[in-house]
């Protein structure tokens, strides 16, 4: 089969690799339908997650069709239109009984290295480095999903696969971001980051009863989206003064509930975003922590900050004194989104969220070296590249 | 802590030796007098190496002084260890513990483990085991990056069905050995806590000890993998792995993932 390899920071190619099979009886082998590009991809593709080896095939983010069944799988038969939820579950752990099942014991074989870096083994995740479990990635033909019934759902007719696509990833992580920000009636939101998973967190805030979302990005086209598609208030960090804005909206209090949809490679103006991204390139700490540091300022006291932006090791100069004498919460997590795919389905199929937004460049999968560097560049108002097999 | 809690494996020092001097006077006279020396020739050197020779004798003369080296506290036998070669008449000992929740009632776990001939299926080195009768069986393991393998026998010391296990090798092992294994129920019914340790004689003194504390960092890494594998066989009835292809076995381990017995 054809995919998407990664051969070394900002290399990749497309190359010609043998079909998964079956391995173990509760998997199933999907043929990819739709595969998109990530955020979280960046900080692979970046090199700034280690234990990445030439050859590991990108995308965590995938419609497919079934075309092979482990002898335990009963739920799906060949022909069925899935999603598979990135982060890997295994069903039967005390945390996924849970249903957090982003927390899964079982699911990421190689446990030593996750172990070191965070004390305990995190969950797998599809295309993901080794440290998550060394799964080969959806941007090829074929895909082998362990723990199908636990992972895959199925698209319900009256759903499209451009918007299905999105439920596998950057839908859930929203809602998550959301969902973990307790947002009460009548709450202001801010949200950092308006790409994928930042337009998603706005359209679930306003549907968990926020009044008004506030949208933080630097990119004129993703704020029109974050206006238009999702009903955003918006501030450009690049022009405008957020803190002073902030406040300017909401009487001085500050939001309720901030939700940073942003990570580890965040960008920022004057001397913070310079002095971190030296001390990143130098390798002295591993996030670049604007956003972050911002959310966590600006945040009203006895707020609630939600973190959904992928970070990965240590931040310089995190701000603990305003979270205690604020009492803020802190909130985070990659997510769970089979807690969530049904409810998401029913949203969609009821009009109260439509992803395909999202889908600004859909691609064939020869292009995606190119689709990365659009998405990477933000050029051509890139949202999410796409790429289909 | 309550007084009738059992010692943690994890107790580095016993508590009563922490604080007292752990260097015998003949040591701190030596480093006494190496620090002496060293303090006299960075003096006289000067520069930044004079500076740092000037340092490392105080640090020296500091060690003499106070009895305490926490470099060799912490190459010391932790308190497990010392009480259990002393309970067994070994020189040194190396302990490893290692502890997992399985979500699985106490009976089923028990029973898996009270067969050791299932320890293959998700033990990485240990090739195949032999069960003789109930009591006894023949382990066979690989040695890693050499092409050689071990071979011993164990008999069972102690049988508590559900709760605890433990065996110990015949004289016939290459190094004596012993483990135990206990089972308890996890709060709230949610499965299994086991706690497995495994244990052996160092010989070689203070750099035996030392060696052996070293190859273990490596060695409870793969023993936190075993488990890890034997919760995933028993949790979810297969074994995690991120690999595309049935063949070849997993690379690192040889072990199938399908989780069946080889």
């Amino acid at each position: 089969m054809r995919a998407l390899t990664w051969q070394g920071p900002n290399m990749l190619q497309v190359d010609t690799v043998p079909d998964p099979e079956i391995v173990n009886p509760k998997d199933v082998i999907l043929k990819v339908i739709m595969s998109s590009v990530c955020g979280s991809d960046l900080h692979l593709v970046d090199g700034y997650v280690p234990t990445m080896h030439p050859g590991d095939i990108l995308g965590h983010e995938f419609l497919g069709e079934v075309v092979e069944t482990g002898s335990a799988v009963t739920r799906f038969s060949k022909g069925d239109r899935v999603i598979a939820i990135s982060i890997i579950g295994c069903g039967e752990c005390s945390h996924c009984k849970a249903k957090d099942f982003n927390c899964c014991d079982n699911s990421n074989p190689n446990s030593p290295e996750t172990e070191i870096a965070y004390g305990y083994t995190c969950s797998g995740i599809f295309g993901y480095s080794h440290a998550f479990g060394g799964y080969a990635g959806s941007h090829a033909t074929y895909i082998r999903v362990p723990y199908a019934e636990v992972n895959l759902f199925k698209v319900p007719e009256g759903v499209s696969d451009e918007q299905a696509v999105f439920v596998s990833d950057a839908v859930p992580t929203g809602y998550f971001g959301a969902d973990q920000a307790d947002i009460q009636r009548g709450d202001t939101v801010a949200v950092w980051g308006c790409g994928g998973v930042g337009q998603m967190a706005i359209r679930s805030a306003y549907l968990m009863g926020a009044e008004r979302v506030i949208a933080i990005d630097r990119f004129p086209d993703r704020l029109a989206l974050a206006a238009e598609k999702a009903g955003a208030i918006t501030i450009n960090y690049e022009t405008t003064d957020v803190h002073e804005a902030l406040l300017e909206l909401t009487g001085g209090r500050g939001p309720d509930r901030c939700i940073d949809a942003v990570g580890m490679e965040a960008h920022g103006t004057g001397i913070e975003h310079a002095y971190d991204k030296v001390k990143q390139q130098l390798r002295l700490h591993t996030e670049r922590g604007v956003a972050l540091r911002q959310a966590i300022h600006s945040c009203r006291k006895a707020g609630t900050v939600s973190v959904l932006g992928v970070y990965g090791g240590l931040m310089d100069k995190f701000p603990m004194g305003a979270i205690v004498n604020k009492a803020l919460t802190l909130r985070s997590g990659q997510q769970p989104g089979q807690r969530y795919a049904e409810r998401i389905f029913q949203h969609i199929l009821d009009g109260e969220m439509d992803p395909s937004y999202l889908l600004t460049h859909p691609m064939d999968l020869e292009q995606s070296p190119e689709g990365y560097k659009l998405f990477k560049h933000k050029t051509e108002q890139c949202m999410r590249a796409v790429f289909k097999p | 802590m309550t007084p009738s809690q059992p010692p943690l494996l994890a107790t580095r020092n016993a508590q009563d030796r922490a604080g007292e001097p752990n260097l015998h006077s003949v040591e701190r006279l030596v480093s006494g007098f190496l620090g002496g020396w060293l303090v006299a020739r960075g003096l006289r050197k000067g520069g930044v190496f004079g500076l740092l020779e000037l340092a490392a004798g105080g640090m020296a003369i500091a060690r003499g002084g106070s009895g305490q080296c926490n470099a060799k506290r912490a190459l010391s036998p932790t308190a497990y260890e010392s009480q259990l070669a002393e309970e067994q008449s070994w020189g040194r000992a190396r302990a490893l513990s290692k502890s997992i929740t399985v979500n699985r009632p106490r009976d089923e776990i028990y029973r898996y483990w009270r067969d050791f001939s299932n320890m293959p299926t998700f033990m990485e080195f240990i090739e195949r085991v032999e069960t003789r009768d109930d009591h006894h069986a023949h382990w066979v393991a690989r040695v890693p990056m050499m092409n050689t393998s071990i071979e011993w026998d164990t008999y069972v010391t102690e049988d508590i069905p559900g709760e605890r296990l433990a065996w110990m090798s015949e004289p016939n092992a290459p190094v004596r050995n012993l483990g135990w294994v206990t089972f308890r129920d996890a709060p709230n019914g949610s499965g299994t806590e086991i706690q497995a340790v495994v244990a052996h004689e160092v010989p070689g003194g203070q750099l035996g000890y030392a060696l052996a504390r070293g190859v273990s960092k490596f060695s409870g890494f793969k023993a936190e993998q075993d488990l890890r594998r034997f919760k995933q066989l028993m949790e979810t009835g297969e074994i995690s792995t991120g690999q595309m292809n049935r063949e070849p076995l997993d690379k690192h381990t040889g072990i199938a993932a399908t989780g069946e017995a080889r």
